[in-house]
Parts: structure tokens; C-alpha cells; sequence
């Protein structure tokens, strides 16, 4: 037997599939979120939460098992958004990404959110060609998921909090919630919101507002 | 599932490796982060449906499970059993992780002919 060193990553066609929309999205200066939680972690309210209180130019790609309920709840607020209905997929695949994208104006969009199916554990792995994966939290949810989901949490160049609103109804240890989010990722940027409520989206509107800058910049 | 589609990637790879084809290959040794989502059983099962598929015969995997590598602040840089454990010289979790997120195929073994 011989031996032949070979030290290659595995690239699967989902890999290929997220480098061709990732030049896409260079070329057409749109930064991207890939946006994961829990189901009902409230990640379609922060986007009509943005929708309704944003000028920058977003556009949302909604990923759900069954029916395109969500993406119409972000249309309803004037935020241009495409349903993916996976058909039992526990995740979004660059391959589908990749097929709405021929009906996205990326000209006039400064700001992409996909909205993943609601999961912890797939989403994490499959590279959509985004800029950075967004985790969502809840309150209600616990304040054990970070550690739970470190593949996950040690992705995520942000992580929302949502449900703030809750704090006072549930036993939630913030700080520790915290500390774990900052030891998966070094650098993740926080924010603690309520998003039915519309609190805590200051810092989130500043970093948006940013990332319209830059793109803008570019085009 | 996305093991199936990794397995292809690696034996591809495989195949495209200079004197190694679908007559000699024996063995795949893989490298497979405790961080990578990959979940290192169904990768085999998975490879072994690829390799049948293609004619390969008696291919064997061998998976090396790589633990999260951590880079402390301190300068430690240490193999954890989770990322959230202490810097075994300062005691703190302030690092950055520098590896155990990859799946990749290091090697692979083929017959020579020679035993
Ligand atoms: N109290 C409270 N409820 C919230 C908040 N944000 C969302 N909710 C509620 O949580 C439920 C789920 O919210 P969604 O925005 O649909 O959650 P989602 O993450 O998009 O859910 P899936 O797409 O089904 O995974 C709804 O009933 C929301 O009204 C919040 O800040 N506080
Ligand atoms: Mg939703
Ligand atoms: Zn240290």
C-alpha cells in the first residue's frame, strides 16, 4: 500500500453553489445576513420591525418548511421578500439561494436578509455565501442555547435577543448569556431587542446604517 | 443531509489524485472537526454508498475526530473537549478558535501491488 498525502477541504456542491452567489453579492455590493433561530425566536418580526422603521434598502429571502406566511407578513411592510418553501428541508441550500437571486433587483438593495428555516443545528453548516450568520435568540427560550449550539454560536458575527420584554416573566441570566456568545465568537456584536414591542434597536439601526455606508460606497 | 454531498467532494477528489483511480484506492484517512456539523458516522455511511456506486470495492475510512483548537489571549494555544473551557494556563476563555470547524481528506491509501 501506498500512501498519497492529499489535504483538500471537503467542498460539496453546496460549497460551490454559496462561492458563485457570494461573487454576486461582491459585485453587486449587497451585504448579506443569514438569519438563524429557534422556530418562533421572532426572526420575521425583527425584519418587519425593519421594514417598517429602516431607509436603507433591504430585501428578505424567507425559507419556511410549509407556505410563504412569513415573507408575506415582510411585504405587508413594503420590504420586497421571496418565500422559499423548502417542502420539509430543515434548511436553506446556496443552490436555492441561487435560483431566487435572478429575481432580485441586487442593484437597488443594499441589504439582503435570508431568513433561515427555524433550526439551530442545520442552518450553521451550510454556507449560503453571506456576508455573516445573524443567531436569534429569545428570552423564553432559555439562556443555555450558546452552549448548546456551539457550532452554531461560533459562527455568528452578531446574535440578537429578542423578547426582552419577557425578562421579567422568566428566569434569563443575561451576563452569562453574554459571556457565552462572546467566548464562541469573539466580536459578535449583541443586540437586545423586543421586536413587537420595538425596543433596544438603536445600536441595530446605527450598524445597518453602517453597512449601507460601505456597500454604497462600492456601487 | 449534507454528508452525502461531502463524500462525493472527497472522493472525487480522491480519484483526481495522481496514480490514485477506482481499481487501487483502499483506504480514505479524514480529518473531521468536532465544530464542522459533520457528523463523522454518517460521513462513512455515506462514502461507502458513493464508492459502490462507482465500482469502488473495499474502501475503508478512517475518520480522525479533531477536537476545537484554541488560541488564547495569553498565547496558549490548547485542544479543548468544548470552547467554552478554561485556558489551562490563565484560567480564562477569552480565545480565538483556530480550528475543529473542517472536514478535509488528508490522505488516501492505494494498492500497489506491493503488500
Ligand atoms: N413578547 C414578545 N413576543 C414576540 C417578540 N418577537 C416575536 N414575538 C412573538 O413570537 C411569535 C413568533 O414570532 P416570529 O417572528 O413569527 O418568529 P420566527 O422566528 O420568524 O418563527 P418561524 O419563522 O416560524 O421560525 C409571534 O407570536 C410573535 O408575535 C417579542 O419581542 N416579544
Ligand atoms: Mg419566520
Ligand atoms: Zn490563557
Amino acid at each position: 500500500m501506498a500512501r498519497v498525502n492529499v489535504d483538500t477541504p471537503a467542498a460539496g456542491k453546496n460549497a460551490i453553489a454559496a462561492e458563485k452567489n457570494r461573487r454576486l453579492f461582491r459585485e453587486n455590493h449587497v451585504f448579506v445576513m443569514n438569519m438563524i433561530g429557534s422556530p418562533g425566536c421572532g426572526k420575521t418580526s425583527i425584519l418587519e420591525y425593519t421594514a417598517e422603521n429602516s431607509n436603507v434598502r433591504c430585501a428578505a429571502i424567507v425559507g419556511d418548511v410549509k407556505t410563504a406566511l412569513d415573507a408575506d407578513r415582510i411585504l405587508d411592510r413594503n420590504m420586497p421578500a421571496y418565500p422559499i418553501e423548502t417542502g420539509g428541508g430543515c434548511h436553506l441550500t446556496a443552490v436555492q439561494i441561487g435560483s431566487m437571486l435572478t429575481r432580485i433587483d441586487l442593484c437597488k438593495t443594499d441589504c439582503l436578509f435570508i431568513e433561515n428555516v427555524g433550526n439551530l443545528v442545520c442552518p450553521s453548516v451550510f454556507d449560503l455565501g453571506e456576508d455573516i450568520k445573524t443567531g436569534v435568540l429569545s428570552v423564553p427560550e432559555g439562556d443555555e442555547k450558546v452552549r448548546k449550539y456551539p457550532e452554531l454560536f461560533s459562527r455568528t458575527d452578531v446574535v440578537f435577543i429578542n423578547k426582552t420584554d419577557l425578562l421579567p416573566h422568566c428566569e434569563y441570566d443575561m451576563e452569562k448569556i453574554e459571556r457565552d456568545c462572546r467566548t464562541a465568537r469573539p466580536g459578535v456584536k449583541i443586540f437586545k431587542v423586543s421586536a413587537t414591542k420595538g425596543l433596544g434597536f438603536e445600536d441595530w439601526a446605527r450598524y445597518l446604517e453602517m453597512n449601507r455606508k460601505e456597500q454604497q460606497n462600492g456601487k | 443531509m449534507h454528508e452525502l454531498s461531502l463524500a462525493e467532494s472527497m472522493i472525487n477528489t480522491a480519484l483526481r489524485t495522481d496514480g490514485v483511480g477506482a481499481d487501487n484506492l483502499r483506504v480514505l484517512n479524514i480529518k473531521c472537526g468536532a465544530l464542522s456539523g459533520v457528523n463523522a458516522q454518517t460521513l462513512e455511511f455515506c462514502i461507502q454508498i458513493v464508492a459502490e456506486r462507482l465500482g469502488i470495492e473495499n474502501v475503508s475510512v478512517v475518520i480522525e475526530e479533531v477536537r476545537p483548537q484554541l488560541q488564547c489571549s495569553c498565547g496558549q494555544s490548547y485542544n479543548a473537549e468544548d470552547i467554552f473551557s478554561e485556558c489551562p494556563r490563565c484560567g480564562k476563555t477569552q480565545h480565538r478558535i483556530t480550528g475543529g470547524k473542517d472536514v478535509f481528506l488528508e490522505s488516501v491509501e492505494v494498492n500497489d501491488g506491493q503488500s
